[in-house]
């Protein structure tokens, strides 16, 4: 099922030319609104966009189009987020800052909770990340996650290929210890 | 009536992380340095775009034909369970072939 009815196979084809004009209109959260996309959408040529050209653009269109723009910031920030922290937890050194601990467990917990709820293209980062601060310490976490019946099969299966590299981690870890003694 | 795209916690968050463009956000992330504050405001960014990203409900293409409709919901289901047994068989890439995979589908009772 198409989340945006309104919005044409045309639509689907020409959106990649226009999007970043839009956005333009509205060059932070605070400016986003629907009278600026009803603005927009009376500016241009929406022949070119829809294949058709209206007295003023349906409400649906209005709708769906502002939908389509906020939820693709939504997801954009949350990946600009994860990246950003991702690096922080990576070159911090908690010595010299001790929050870091704290917010680094914060941020991972906020990364876990969430995944179960999100569609599964939005997990596919925050498993990878979750992966790359904990390696082998979360191969429970993963476990349990590619086990679970409740997610979407591309979810468990995504956790069920870090599983594997946990496995592999730990088996290489143990052996090097089991070298040592 | 005009009406906001996105919830008033989004608005509310400082620039760089309400910057709509995600170039412009991207490069100013770059040079934003990631004291505890700045941590502060990147967690808030992260559990507000989590929750608005949850409440989406699944992708669109969810129920977009199976590009492998051959393999059915069990195999959907089971997968997991069994392609690491299959990568045995297959060590590298150069000893992937179809007959490798007829006989490992040989040698498993694979009926649902």
């Amino acid at each position: 099922m198409n989340s945006y009815p309104a919005l044409n196979d045309h639509f689907d084809e020409a959106w990649v030319f226009f999007g970043r004009d839009l956005t333009a209109r509205m060059p932070t959260f605070r400016d986003a609104d629907r009278a600026t996309v009803v603005a927009w959408l009376s500016s241009i040529d929406t022949e070119l966009l829809f294949g058709e050209r209206w007295a003023e653009p349906p409400d649906a269109v209005v709708d769906d189009l502002s939908r389509l723009w906020a939820n693709g910031k939504a997801i954009g920030l949350s990946a600009s987020a994860v990246r950003w922290l991702q690096a922080a937890f990576r070159d911090g050194d908690p010595s010299e800052d001790p929050a870091l601990v704290r917010d680094r467990e914060r941020f991972v917990a906020l990364l876990k909770s969430a995944i179960p709820r999100l569609p599964w293209r939005e997990a596919m980062q925050p498993i990878g990340v979750i992966w790359s601060l904990g390696h082998d310490r979360e191969l429970e976490y993963f476990a349990a996650l590619a086990d679970d019946p409740a997610l979407h099969p591309k979810t468990r299966a995504e956790a069920a290929h870090y599983r594997e590299i946990c496995e592999d981690e730990r088996a290489a870890r143990e052996a090097q210890e089991g070298g040592i003694e | 009536m005009n009406r906001s795209l996105l919830p008033e916690v989004f608005r509310g968050l400082p620039v760089p992380w309400s910057l709509s463009d995600s170039i412009q956000r991207r490069d100013a992330l770059t040079a934003l340095s990631a004291t505890a504050d700045q941590r502060s405001v990147a967690l808030a960014a992260l559990e507000h775009s989590l929750a608005f990203m949850a409440a989406l409900g699944p992708d669109e293409d969810d129920d977009e034909p199976n590009p492998y409709p051959a393999l059915n919901d069990p195999f959907d289901e089971a997968w997991i369970f069994f392609g690491k047994d299959l990568t045995t068989r297959m060590p590298t890439f150069r000893d992937a072939d179809r007959v490798s995979v007829v006989a490992w589908l040989s040698s498993r009772r694979l009926g649902g």
